[in-house]
């Protein structure tokens, strides 16, 4: 059972000290997190830590996943992409009302009686029309700055619903939104199984169970597969890479989340494209890899790539250089807050450019290492999940007005 | 080239100090926008702007407790409730040219430098960088770079109103504009919480004298000396009379006043790296 105290090795005292104090200020109060998924994504990760530690500390908190067929998460994924800037998405009147059904009917099993609900995302945005007692906040985990906006103006009447707005990044927040909003970087968390120290041999053992060599170079790009990660973009800087680099071996790792039913088909193109070179791994959680296998794969690179044209943050980054590794990325989400050009990693524009820095990351194990180190005190200081559990607890002493 | 001599002291406050002397800070105080909280032993837990006390005071954040407490109430309360994460800690060994680059990409005016014990060592503030550009001229107009989305609020507009807009378009300074279209003045949440606070006079009654107060035109708190630009300037220029000024920003104006952007100092140094490359701009602000 994960325990506050666990993480004072890692953040120091103090801040520990500063979350047990405001826990104690809202202990016994109840908290519900509501998402669209159990499994998969970064909402799923962030809260499977988040809750229990919140619950370690004395808040009644529960999370409560939707329940919805393959057609909902249609629309969801639809909206989902409208809402990142897709303009060619049109969500249809019987798609939206389906969306609304699912949700009252979610809404009518749910157990929504709390202090504080926090509902993640645009899938079950629509619960609040079914409020009660209690606060609501909506925290939006995707890059919502350009949304399209026949999209954006169906969801934006529910969203006024809300006590409060949280996002990921300041320019996230919708212009003229009518409901307060606050910041929340999201966070990593360095106990987590795809976090926690591995011994080496735990990590070779990983390796070579999915046939990749322990002793050629490594580079991998973790992301669902989806067009806006640009996993056929890896491939190609992989392959100018292996033309400097001879030895060089790439992973893919993805994984199917429920929410997500364009997952499958963008695996198969993944698959085709790497062809039959044996050098490429395309794994996913169907092929066990989990969370400890993710963590292997990432101690074992020798510089990570992220070529996503848009990310909600970027937590895959946060989680190679917390392992010490330098990442080469596109200028996405959160990126340019981890990567810092020349410090933590390398930003780059094109697919020449980011083969070139990888090349040069691998050849020069001495700079890889320099930049990684630096990448995980980046981390330590600014991305670890007491930073995010902070936040929430601020937020709901603020939500409830409760004083110590 | 070593950090230290960039770096300044910052306004800090305890964490366990009333919201309330955070407000006085903001309204008073040298680097007057944003306040590093720290805890008993000096290391950084969190950051307080000046946004953040103009939400509490017009009730838009905090609201479950002002309901509860009341307006006087909560600005008692422990400061440590109403920070925000401070997400922008370095350690003391990291270069001049990786906090340029931080900055630039991302539109970030200063940085927080700590020990290993996190324990705050100072600020690196973009005010430091544009010091040492004084007398630099880049070949650079501020019509190119200033911004072009302009919030801006009529004169004659309530300070309430001003002050709600501020919040819900998350700028930091509003123009304000004569019904004939021209430039009157500029107003800051600086200038907004030092005209609240002044103006409140009475221990009690703090609900009462802030809606009259805040019923006021915001000719009331904004400056009599309204600092501008204009499309042509060169970027050092505006940058220099930024400086001399003590102003983190300013509307950009043709000859009929109107205004046509907004210039920053954070757009300035974003502009300068843009013309001159990060490389030229370290080796210009190490002389």
């Amino acid at each position: 059972m994960v325990k506050i105290d666990d993480y004072a090795p890692i953040v120091g005292e103090g801040t520990v000290e500063t979350i047990k104090k405001m826990a104690e200020i809202i202990k016994g109060e109840r908290a519900a997190h509501v998402n669209a998924t159990s499994y998969g994504g970064g909402v799923a990760e962030i809260l499977s830590r988040m809750v229990p530690l919140a619950r370690s500390l004395g808040i009644d908190v529960t999370w409560q996943t939707l329940k919805g067929d393959i057609d909902f998460f249609k629309v969801t994924k639809k909206m989902h992409n409208a809402l990142q800037g897709d303009l060619g998405t049109a969500i249809s009147d019987e798609e939206f009302a389906l969306y609304l059904k699912v949700n009252a009917e979610n809404a009518a099993m749910l157990d929504l009686d709390s202090d504080v609900v926090v509902v993640h995302d645009p899938q079950p945005l629509p619960l609040v029309r079914q409020r009660g007692r209690g606060k609501w906040a909506w925290r939006c985990h995707i890059d919502t700055s350009t949304p399209n906006e026949a999209v954006w103006s169906r969801l934006e009447p529910m969203v006024r619903m809300y006590d409060l707005a949280v996002f990921s990044m300041e320019r996230y927040i919708p212009k003229r939104l009518a409901i307060p909003s606050i910041i929340d970087y999201p966070t990593i968390d360095p106990l987590a199984p795809k976090n926690a120290p591995m011994k080496p041999e735990d990590v070779v053992r990983v390796l070579t169970r999915y046939g990749v060599d322990p002793d050629r170079p490594l580079i991998g790009q973790v992301a669902r597969f989806d067009p806006w990660k640009d996993p056929l973009g890896a491939i190609d800087v992989f392959r100018r890479v292996k033309s400097a680099v001879p030895g060089v071996q790439l992973v893919m790792i993805g994984s199917f989340a429920r929410d997500d039913p364009e997952g499958a088909e963008w695996y198969e193109r993944v698959v085709r494209y790497a062809g039959r070179d044996k050098d490429i791994f395309v794994l996913s959680n169907l092929d066990g890899v989990g969370d400890l296998e993710v963590n292997a794969f990432q101690r074992a690179f020798s510089a990570a790539i992220q070529l996503s044209k848009r990310e909600g943050f970027g937590l895959t980054v946060t989680e190679a250089l917390w392992k010490g590794v330098p990442v080469v990325a596109k200028r996405a989400g959160g990126i340019p807050l981890q990567v810092i050009d020349g410090t933590t990693g390398f930003l780059t524009e094109g697919t020449e450019d980011a083969a070139e820095r990888v090349a040069l990351l691998l050849r020069r194990p001495w700079l890889a290492r320099e930049l990684g180190e630096r990448g995980r005190q980046h981390v330590r200081l600014n991305f670890l999940i007491t930073k995010g559990l902070s936040n929430y607890l601020r937020m709901h002493i603020e939500l409830v007005g409760k004083m110590g | 080239m070593t950090l230290q001599k960039f770096l300044v002291k910052g306004a800090t406050l305890e964490i366990d100090r009333p919201l309330v002397d955070a407000l006085e800070l903001l309204a008073y105080g040298k680097h007057p926008y944003r306040i590093l909280v720290t805890n008993g032993e000096g290391r950084v837990v969190g950051i307080i702007t000046g946004r953040r006390a103009l939400e509490v005071l017009m009730g838009v954040r905090g609201t479950g407790m002002v309901e509860k407490k009341g307006l006087r109430g909560t600005l008692e309360e422990d400061v440590g409730i109403f920070m925000d994460e401070c997400h922008e800690i370095f350690l003391e060994d990291i270069g001049v040219e990786a906090l340029l680059k931080f900055m630039v990409e991302n539109t970030i005016g200063y940085a927080v430098i700590v020990d290993h014990s996190r324990r705050l060592k100072g600020v690196f503030h973009e005010v430091s960088v544009i010091e040492r550009l004084r007398g630099k001229r880049f070949g650079a107009e501020v019509g190119g770079f200033m911004s072009k989305s302009v919030v801006s609020a009529r004169a004659g507009t309530s300070i309430e109103e001003a002050a709600q807009t501020m919040i819900k378009e998350r700028v930091r300074r509003l123009p304000v504009v004569g019904s004939d279209g021209r430039l009157s003045g500029i107003v800051t949440i600086g200038d907004i919480l030092r005209h609240i606070l002044s103006g409140v006079e009475a221990q009690e009654g703090l609900e009462r004298d802030l809606t009259e107060i805040s019923r006021a035109p915001v000719e009331r708190a904004s400056p009599t000396k309204t600092v501008f630009a204009r499309p042509e300037e060169d970027l050092g220029v505006a940058a220099e009379r930024m400086l001399d000024n003590e102003v983190s920003g300013m509307p950009v104006i043709d000859g009929d006043r109107r205004v046509l952007g907004v210039v920053s100092r954070i757009d300035v140094l974003k502009a300068v790296a843009a013309v001159i490359g990060i490389e030229s701009l370290k080796a210009e602000i190490n002389g």
